[in-house]
């Protein structure tokens, strides 16, 4: 917390960031600084405008009404703390990067993209302009993109904008709670595989081998048909759809860590199993992890938009992206919004979540992108 | 011996591209080579040799690598530098050829040897399909391999280290080229391995009046096989001269160093002289002369001004203490 | 003498058959894996195995006789060694949503599939590998970074949504190319003589195989670049270049060859992702192959079929990863000696 004695100059500043976090660094010309001001103002700018919505999660709590509130809490609690920090002027860890790699930028657009994208699905409350489910059947029906409802009306009147912003928070949870089963159960397999080695290796390798001989789809339809559909459902069976890759890599890491000198010695020292494993093994495969999960949430979405269209998913009346542009299949061409806006948004959320993953792995492994 | 000589390189200067600039890899570098000579290129790594080498082949790393203008890369008189695409494809092969260090992995691995010898053979060689494979399997021959006709068969990976590079060697050759590059040809191989490939090369230049441009960082190696020798030190030549003189009576304290610090049974129980200090990184080198922070003879001059290539007593040395005693 | 012998031998035809003989031997037990994984859905499935496997708006007295009959009240080691020994023939069961025997309906539907399946890995691998080297050799220009931007964008793509897009376009402001944007053949295809039928049928393919096939390509794009790219690090390319041959011979003899070869195991990876995503698909354009069969079948609750269409679209990426195991051996001679 230094302070240099000039005129006005960062004492000042910094009690105006107190009312406008990161306005000290913009004004330094950093890019941070736009952003956590552009958030905090945009954050704010939101509370105000739907004060009487606030009002009304208050005295009448439901549970995503409190999710919403609790989170526009959450994000201007950590974009004030972001942009009060105290920033040295000669210190550059308070700047973006000058972004010497391509894939840390590429990370970092995705991170962003998701930032907003997971804001918005968190927020939704708040930020949709019409209840997603309220039905007008009579002047309200199929309307196509306008002022008023920027995405459109569907087949019920319903605004198509708000429910692409509910849908965003099934579908991302969906595919976070999936990947977190799939990473687990992968992991485990690829450390047990990794580390015991011998019959029981062989054994883990063929069961992925086996997994991976259905198509993941086809798999999920099977079960569904057998069993009847439901969140959970869909959940468990991406995740266990989804973690034969994880276990792949993490037995790989484990298998060329496992050989080294320092486990050699931790074990001399008699040191169990799961301790080296815990110890040493995974946090060399942390990394190679969060890039197999990261493009793995982004295939969980895509498969459960899939299977939602085809009516086996998420079932109505929760809306996802799937179940939407289901619905929208009739109307194909007269009323192309109901297809079309929640598919973009399934492509952007994918493509963030897969600028993140590749930007991660090519900053880990340099030789490849760029 | 008349006309131009077989090579002659004249102030070759190559920068590389890098994040705070251009940073010389090759400063000002000559030297000449006639016909069926042997020279030998000597340095320690980061001298910049390797990039003389691929420079006279017009094989600098692009966009990275880049010829400053000024330099001049002469083969009987003809300006490589200024040369087409199409004459440095003749070149290259048909009148130079070259072995790199790494014959584990510059043998295209899918491709059986005796068709990378072939390819070679064609491109510069007016040999018939049918004579193709015979030529093949005299040039594996000539490169001392047994069972050329199997070796031919072959695929990369059956092959050990040394026998790849005498494929390599073969390679090289199969444009009948006048100058053989051999860049620290033997490095990467077993010290037994390479004193046959260095005995293969010697005996390849007798028997076919080839110049050879031995370069690498064991002045052994240069005495046994070369005529004269060239020492670089921070991208340019800092002493040249017949063998003889270079190993004897070096006039430059760089060249001494490098003398002194070779084990010697004939000095046995004297203790080995290391130079002080390392070898400056590209990008990082001094003023003046490149040599003078490890020089324990260095004087005021020395961190000024870069010396030329001065007359010593039988050798030339950029040192200004030719200039000063003696 | 002996030296250059020793070296060469095994290299021949011997090598090539003895590894295809072991990559057969270890795809068994993997399709009895599969048959029993699919015995295991069905009887973790609430309600009565026997009941979903005939039909459960069968009254329970008759289910009870024709149990019996079947010998399905037996220990459940015997009835997985009947399920075992039925599917690896090829019996399974009647589908009492078409009122045939289930291997008819799927032999039926199979071809088409394959035929779907096949022109699209075709048209991706084609694609995906000039492409992608050619973005190789290009690093570093405006066009590449653009088509690292679309390949990104395509990839991330839900293939049916391009699916519903591309119809949505080809019915309203690209109409006037005339793409068919359903099903496998016209309604007049049985009275068109025999060239016609396969244009036909080629106009039908179009629109699927790009659906199916686009974000696979640009899958196939991004690793084929990636690879392209280290193969032109590789010192043999400096020693190609050495020997004096054009920048051509050096790109398509040298680096192609050593890039394109582990395209060949991504061929393993995609078969799944490409059968799985042809089941959508189909269902999009009503093309009449297994997948929209299986999905028909799960809405009429046919379950024989759904079981079945299921074993077999595992077998199907099973002789896929097969077949990809062999051609990569046939083509890098590496593996051969491994």
């Amino acid at each position: 917390m230094r302070e240099v004695r000039s005129n006005g100059g960062p004492s000042a500043r910094r009690e105006l960031d107190l009312l406008f976090p990161g306005l000290s660094r913009a004004l330094a010309g950093r890019g941070t600084g736009f952003l956590l001001l552009g958030a905090w103002l945009s954050l704010l700018a939101l509370a105000v405008y739907r004060r009487p919505r606030i009002a009304e999660f208050i005295s009448h709590p439901t549970g995503s009404g409190l999710v919403a509130l609790a989170s526009l809490v959450g994000l201007l609690a950590l974009t004030w703390i972001a942009g009060t920090r105290a920033v040295d002027p000669g210190d550059p860890s308070g700047a973006v990067p000058a972004c010497r790699l391509r894939s840390d930028r590429r990370a970092a657009i995705g991170i962003g993209l998701l930032v907003v994208l997971g804001s918005a699905a968190l927020l939704a409350p708040l930020l949709a302009p019409f209840d997603p489910d309220l039905i007008d059947l009579g002047a309200g029906r199929l309307l196509a993109p306008s002022a008023s409802h920027w995405m459109g009306t569907d087949e019920l009147g319903r605004d198509l904008f708000s429910r692409v912003l509910y849908g965003a928070r099934v579908s991302l949870l969906i595919g976070f709670l999936a990947i977190a089963i799939a990473v687990t159960i992968g992991t485990a397999v690829g450390a047990v595989a990794g580390y015991a080695g011998g019959w029981l290796d062989a054994l883990l390798m063929r069961t992925v081998d086996l997994f991976l001989s259905f198509p993941r789809l086809v798999l999920l339809i099977t079960v569904v048909a057998l069993f009847e559909p439901s969140i959970p459902l869909i959940v468990v069976v991406l995740g266990l759809t989804g973690w034969m890759g994880v276990s792949r890599l993490v037995r790989g890491q484990v298998l060329s860590v496992r050989e080294r000198e320092y486990v050699q010695a931790a074990r001399a020292m008699g040191y169990g199993s799961g301790r080296i494993l815990r110890r040493h093994v995974l946090p060399n495969v942390a990394t190679p992890i969060i890039v197999a999960a990261t493009l793995g949430i982004g295939n969980a979405i895509l498969a459960e938009a899939a299977l939602s269209y085809l009516g086996l998913g998420v079932q109505p009346p929760t809306a996802s992206w799937g179940t939407i542009i289901q619905s929208g299949g009739d109307r194909l061409v007269d009323a192309w919004w109901i297809t079309t806006f929640p598919g973009l948004a399934i492509v952007l959320t994918v493509m963030s979540f897969n600028l993140v993953g590749d930007g991660l792995r090519d900053a880990l492994d340099p030789r490849r992108g760029g | 011996m008349s006309g131009p000589p077989l090579l002659e390189i004249r102030d070759l200067r190559v920068v590389f591209r890098t994040v705070s600039g251009d940073a010389p890899a090759v400063d000002g570098l000559s030297i000449v080579l006639e016909a069926g000579e042997a020279l030998g290129l000597v340095g320690e790594s980061g001298c910049g040799k390797s990039v003389t080498a691929l420079s006279i082949l017009g094989l600098t790393p692009r966009p990275a690598g880049r010829v400053v203008d000024g330099s001049s890369i002469r083969l009987r008189g003809e300006e490589l530098l200024r040369a087409g695409p199409e004459r440095m494809r003749e070149v290259r092969g048909g009148e130079i050829g070259i072995v790199f260090q790494e014959p584990m992995t510059s043998l295209n691995p899918v491709l059986r040897v005796g068709d990378q010898v072939a390819e070679a053979v064609r491109a510069h060689l007016p040999v018939g399909r049918a004579a193709l494979p015979g030529r093949v399997v005299e040039l594996l021959e000539t490169v001392g391999l047994p069972d050329a006709e199997q070796i031919a068969r072959a695929w990369p990976h059956q092959l050990s280290g040394g026998m790849r590079q005498r494929v390599l060697i073969a390679i090289a050759l199969a444009g009948d080229p006048d100058l053989l590059i051999a860049d620290e040809a033997t490095s990467a191989l077993d010290v037994t391995v390479q004193a046959t490939i260095l005995e293969l090369l010697d005996r390849l230049r007798r028997d076919r009046s080839m110049a050879l441009l031995l370069i690498t960082h064991d002045l052994a190696v240069a005495a046994r096989m070369t005529d004269r020798i060239a020492v670089m030190y921070g991208g340019r030549i800092v002493e040249e001269g017949d063998t003889r003189s270079v190993l004897d009576r070096p006039a430059h304290p760089y060249t001494a160093g490098l003398l002194n610090s070779i084990p010697d049974p004939a000095r046995r129980g004297v203790r080995l002289e290391a130079i002080p200090g390392s070898v400056p990184g590209i990008g990082s080198w001094p003023g003046g002369c490149t040599f003078h922070p490890r020089c324990s003879r260095s004087f005021a001059r020395c961190e000024a001004e870069s010396p030329p290539l001065l007359v010593g007593p039988a050798t030339r040395a950029a040192c200004w203490l030719l200039e000063t005693d003696e | 003498m002996g030296l250059g012998r020793a070296l060469v031998a095994g290299s021949g035809v011997e090598t090539l058959i003895r590894y295809v003989g072991s990559r057969l031997l270890q795809a068994i037990p993997l399709l009895i894996g599969v048959v029993t994984l699919v015995f295991v859905i069905l009887h973790l499935a609430p309600g009565d195995p026997t009941a979903i496997w005939f039909n459960p708006s069968i009254p329970p007295e008759v289910l009870e006789r024709m149990r019996e009959s079947m010998g399905l009240d037996r220990p459940l080691y015997e009835q997985y060694l009947h399920w075992l020994k039925s599917f690896l023939t090829g019996d399974f069961g009647y589908s009492y949503s078409q009122f045939r025997p289930v291997s008819e309906v799927i032999g039926d539907a199979l071809p088409n599939t394959l035929l779907l399946g096949g022109v699209c890995l075709i048209v991706v691998f084609g694609i995906g590998m000039a492409v992608g080297a050619w973005q190789a050799v290009r690093r570093h220009t405006a066009a590449d970074s653009m088509l690292t931007f679309v390949t990104l964008f395509l990839y991330s793509m839900p293939g049916f949504w391009l699916g519903l897009m591309l119809i949505l376009a080809a019915s309203t402001w690209l109409g006037w190319l005339g793409l068919p944007v359903s099903g496998m053949t016209s309604v007049d295809h049985s009275l068109l003589g025999p060239l016609d039928r396969i244009s036909d049928i080629a106009g039908h393919l179009v629109l699927p195989t790009i659906a199916l096939g686009l974000g696979s390509a640009a899958g196939v794009t991004r690793y084929v670049r990636g690879e392209m790219l280290e193969v032109l690090g590789q010192d043999y390319m400096r020693t190609a270049r050495a020997k004096g041959l054009t920048e051509r011979t050096v790109i398509l003899r040298h680096a192609l060859r050593n890039a394109l070869l582990p395209v060949v195991s991504l061929l393993g990876l995609y078969l799944p992702l490409l059968f799985g995503g042809a089941l959508v698909i189909e269902v999009v354009f009503s093309w009449p192959g297994m997948g929209r069969l299986m999905y028909d079948a799960v809405l009429a609750r046919d379950y024989p079929l759904v079981l079945a269409a299921s074993f077999l679209f595992a077998v199907l990426v099973i002789a896929g990863n097969l077949l990809a195991d062999v051609l990569y051996a046939l083509v890098d001679p590496r593996v051969r000696h491994a």
